[in-house]
């Protein structure tokens, strides 16, 4: 008797085998087609549809953390963050090292305003494992951690993090330009120099690299250098190389604090300062603090100095004259355009306070 | 048990292949319902809408006829037909049952009627552990033993969930813990968890997100959940036990067709909300991930509680188990969700209220109030909720003891007309001890060393005279047998040679263990435990008769008496 139960016992086992792996071959099928749904219904834009695609696929795959964080993506995409994040963290809660998981998870962090949490996912997402091209999802990542930072004014964060980044970029010009375009950003222009350069010796021609090289050079003062490049840039295409080149070369014509100028020529530049200025005046509406008048005034009588004078009878006139650009400048800091007059303008006047243009 | 006995170590392997054998089934059970579901539904979470309503009304007239003709004792969840199969058939159950059970149940949950698998997967476990017992021809005792080892093990391999499943069938079908069924229950258990993981996998019933209880004044939440959790079980209960007995007592043809009509309505409600429909156990996953606004929770635990009623009180067989944590998850997920409108500095995820809900909704409507905590933590793997859970799920515990006092699978078994043990009114009962029936000793005390003539002397004419008093043994002798003794001239014998040395009791023994020791002596000495010279007090066979009498008048007077007598009229 007790051998017929084994034998039963067997046969059972057996039954069941085949019908729980039936079952899950059934399941895998239906898994795999409510994914493909889904990812099709993704590509399409149709959020809601997808999540209820992966939810399905979800139920015949339980367990797959790769449906859980699709649904949770396509939750996403249906404006669902609230949802999306419960799934998230069921899934941070498994693989607290997963890049993908910590990377949206930070973005939602971020916008809920929760900096401080939206930071550490970042971090966990740059130093965390990725299944596909783990070094550059890795590098987007900091990337758009640097992004918080930038937006955040934080720029000691934001260049610490592109240091990481700059110490292990591929060699790529167009990736060596963009991190050099966020060092200007984050005010490092000697470590964005040093990246330009190294993008330019792996493509010479690349035009963002001349652009930013350009730019570089011109916040640490190298006008001349920033003008090379700059050419080079605008014979390369680079978007808005013109218009840089237009500043850097008004400022070259009316900057007199450049260091190992002859007096005449800091005179004759103070008074080019005083050619792009009196535009300025025209232009803007005089505050009440400091009228049109007074300023225009103050203009023909320095016009009229700069005409009879010169360097040994008036030594006070380049001065003069600045102080003059300088209270225009600031005083009709509202009306300031994106004109390459009104951008030297502030440079030299930055250049003159001791900042970095 | 003991295992130097071959028999018990027998026995305990025996447990083990209850277990592979239940589990197995059980696990075929689970597979047939989703490929029911799949075939007859679709396998898309919202099915259309023509099959939505169609099938599980074809579904409940074919599961009519099949109850009405085929198999008559498959109708129900299977709790209440497993313990009659013990406490009354000796653990008989009969395979056509099981095999009864486990068609119309898979019938019945995969076409979309609002029940659960996990108590038809008790009975079948049950039920295949009673044809196993028979086919190897063992003892009555046996078989009854056996019987429920296969229903820990059909519901662990149900619910993946080992402990939940030996607390249940502890809590609610044999009544008591006693070693000699616990490891085998529990080797049961284990081995029908096994089967279940071995072939579907080891993956949770529920993936349960992150949680956290975010700050003890959040307790005052999870009470009010429990509040609210007990009167919705209450609810529950009230309608199922109100409707049950009216539609039993209709026409066979109406009550054949009873099941087909609550699959209509189910249906019908299952076109806006298919979340209704099945075990439900997706939508459960997704309430405790937070997916719903609180007022659609509210909404789904209403109608679940509806259409769960429906389904249960037509007979249709099907368990309530995961109903029950459905209307619990939505329920709680409901009541987090709106605290965390009101105060949402002072409530945690809405997920957490979901999970605790599940086992609120359970400690209210099965009344197994150690089932329903383990079970949660258990199927979440995450004891930093336990305060929240034991909180609530006592709660909701009392409010629906208080409200509904005798238990539904109680309530259910007496409408049919059966009688059998309540667990939870055994667990009330409160246990005579030796203290309640003892008396002072009014009488001599003498030592052991008195001479019969001594005795005589000191005793001044009582009928009874104890000796003792040195902490070793006590003897009682009569003046009859001190008389003879005299008579004989042995009036120098020590008195106490005469009469057998007497046990002695405490006060706080059990008064059953007074009867057990009582036999021939006419009293009992109940001495100190600190000191056995120390007499506290005497009883004798009529001091017991007369503590049982007056514990018999009391619990005559209960409420759980009263339904009792008022079931058994009606029959």
């Amino acid at each position: 008797m007790g051998a017929a139960l084994l034998g039963l016992l067997g046969l059972l086992l057996l039954l069941t085998g085949t019908l729980a792996g039936a079952y899950r071959e059934k399941e895998h099928e239906l898994a795999a087609e409510w994914s493909e749904r889904g990812e099709a219904a993704l590509v399409d834009g149709h959020a809601p549809e997808a999540v209820e695609a992966f939810r399905t696929a979800l139920a015949y795959a339980r367990g797959d953390e790769r449906l859980s964080l699709r649904l949770a993506q396509a939750l996403l995409a249906a404006g669902r963050s609230e949802d999306a994040r419960s799934y998230l963290l069921t899934l941070w809660e498994r693989r607290p090292g997963d890049g993908v998981v910590n990377l949206e998870l930070a973005r939602l962090a971020l916008a809920d305003g929760r900096l401080e949490e939206a930071v550490a996912y970042y971090q966990g997402a740059v130093h965390g494992v990725w299944d596909e091209d783990p070094e550059r999802r890795r590098r987007e990542a900091r990337h758009e951690l640097v992004a918080l930072w930038l937006g955040r004014g934080r720029k000691d964060q934001a260049a610490a993090e592109l240091i990481a980044i700059a110490a292990a970029l591929p060699p790529q010009a167009r990736q060596h330009a963009r991190v050099g375009r966020l060092f200007l950003a984050a005010g490092e222009p000697a470590r964005a120099g040093d990246v330009f350069s190294r993008a330019l010796e792996l493509d010479a021609r690349n035009p963002d690299a001349l652009l930013g090289a350009g730019e570089a050079a011109f916040r640490l003062g190298d006008d001349r250098r920033a003008r090379t490049y700059l050419q080079r840039a605008r014979e390369a295409g680079a978007e808005g190389a013109s218009n840089l080149l237009e500043t850097v070369t008004i400022v070259s014509r009316i900057d007199p604090y450049v260091p190992r100028l002859s007096s005449a020529e800091r005179r004759r530049r103070a008074r080019q300062a005083l050619t792009v200025v009196k535009d300025r005046i025209e232009r803007c509406p005089a505050s009440s603090a400091a009228p049109e008048a007074t300023w225009t005034e103050r203009l023909q009588a320095l016009q009229a100095r700069a005409e009879r004078g010169n360097q040994l009878t008036d030594p006070e006139f380049v001065e003069d004259a600045m102080t003059l650009v300088f209270d225009v400048v600031t005083g009709t800091q509202a009306c300031a355009r994106s004109t390459p007059g009104d951008e030297a303008l502030s440079v030299v006047e930055k250049r003159r306070g001791g900042l970095s243009p | 048990m003991n295992l130097r006995d071959p028999q018990e170590r027998l026995f305990l392997l025996l447990a083990i292949f209850i277990g592979l054998f239940s589990g197995s089934a059980v696990v075929c059970f689970r597979v047939v319902i989703e490929w029911v579901r799949i075939a007859l539904l679709g396998s898309a979470l919202r099915p259309d809408p023509l099959r939505t309503v169609l099938v599980p009304t074809v579904a409940g007239l074919v599961i009519g006829l099949l109850v009405a003709y085929v198999f008559p004792f498959a109708r129900g969840s299977g709790v209440n037909q497993t313990k009659a199969a013990l406490y009354i058939y000796d653990g008989y159950i009969a395979f056509p049952t099981v095999v009864g059970k486990f068609l119309t149940s898979s019938l019945a949950i995969g076409s979309g009627h609002s029940l659960g698998p996990e108590d038809p997967s008790l009975q079948i476990g049950a039920g295949l552990a009673s044809t196993v017992a028979r086919g190897l021809k063992l003892s009555r005792d046996k078989v009854r033993l056996i019987a429920p080892l296969g229903a820990a093990a059909g519901l662990s391999a149900a619910f993946n969930s080992p402990i939940a499943a030996v607390l249940f069938v502890i809590e609610e079908v044999i009544g008591r813990w006693s070693a000699g069924v616990l490891g085998a229950v529990i080797l049961s258990a284990a081995a029908g968890v096994v089967s279940a993981q071995w072939f579907l996998g080891g993956a949770p019933l529920f993936r349960v997100p992150a949680v956290a209880f975010v700050h003890p004044a959040e307790l005052l939440g999870y009470a009010a959940l429990g509040i609210i959790g007990g009167l919705a079980a209450v609810l529950f209960l009230k309608i199922v036990l109100a409707a049950r007995p009216r539609l039993f007592a209709a026409p066979r043809a109406v009550r054949v067709a009873q099941p087909a009509l609550a699959g209509l309505a189910i249906g019908t409600v299952g076109l806006w909300f298919p979340q209704v429909m099945g075990a439900g156990y997706e939508t459960v996953d997704q309430a405790v991930h937070g997916q719903f606004t609180w007022q659609l929770l509210a909404t789904l635990a209403a109608l679940k509680l509806v259409a769960t009623a429906l389904s249960f009180s037509t007979g249709t067989p099907g368990g309530l188990f995961a109903p029950t944590l459905f209307m619990g998850a939505m329920l709680g997920g409901a009541v987090g969700g709106l605290q965390r409108t009101l105060l949402p500095e002072l409530t945690g995820p809405v997920g957490v209220y979901a999970l605790v809900g599940m086992g609120t909704l359970f400690a209210g409507i099965l009344r197994a109030p150690m089932t329903s905590v383990f079970m949660i933590l258990e199927l979440t793997g995450n004891y930093t909720i336990i305060l929240p859970v034991m909180v609530s799920n006592t709660i909701a515990y009392l409010v629906s003891r208080n409200l509904q006092p005798v238990p539904i699978f109680d309530a259910l078994s007496r409408q049919e007309g059966l009688d059998l043990p309540s667990m939870e009114e055994q667990r009330d009962l409160a246990v005579l001890r030796v203290e309640d029936a003892m008396r002072p000793w009014a009488g001599t005390i003498l030592p052991v060393t008195a001479t019969v003539s001594q005795v005589m002397e000191l005793s001044g004419g009582e009928a009874l005279v104890l000796l003792g008093g040195d902490g070793l043994r006590w003897h009682a002798v009569r003046r009859e047998q001190l008389r003879r003794l005299a008579e004989e001239g042995q009036q120098q014998r020590t008195a106490a040679d005469a009469e057998n040395r007497l046990a002695h009791l405490h006060p706080d023994q059990p008064l059953e263990s007074a009867l057990r020791l009582l036999r021939d002596s006419p009293v009992l000495p109940v001495v100190h435990r600190a000191d056995f010279g120390q007499l506290v007090g005497v009883v004798a066979l009529e001091d017991v008769l007369r503590a049982y009498r007056a514990d018999r008048r009391s619990a005559d007077r209960g409420p759980a008496a009263e339904v009792r007598a008022g079931a058994l009229k009606s029959r």
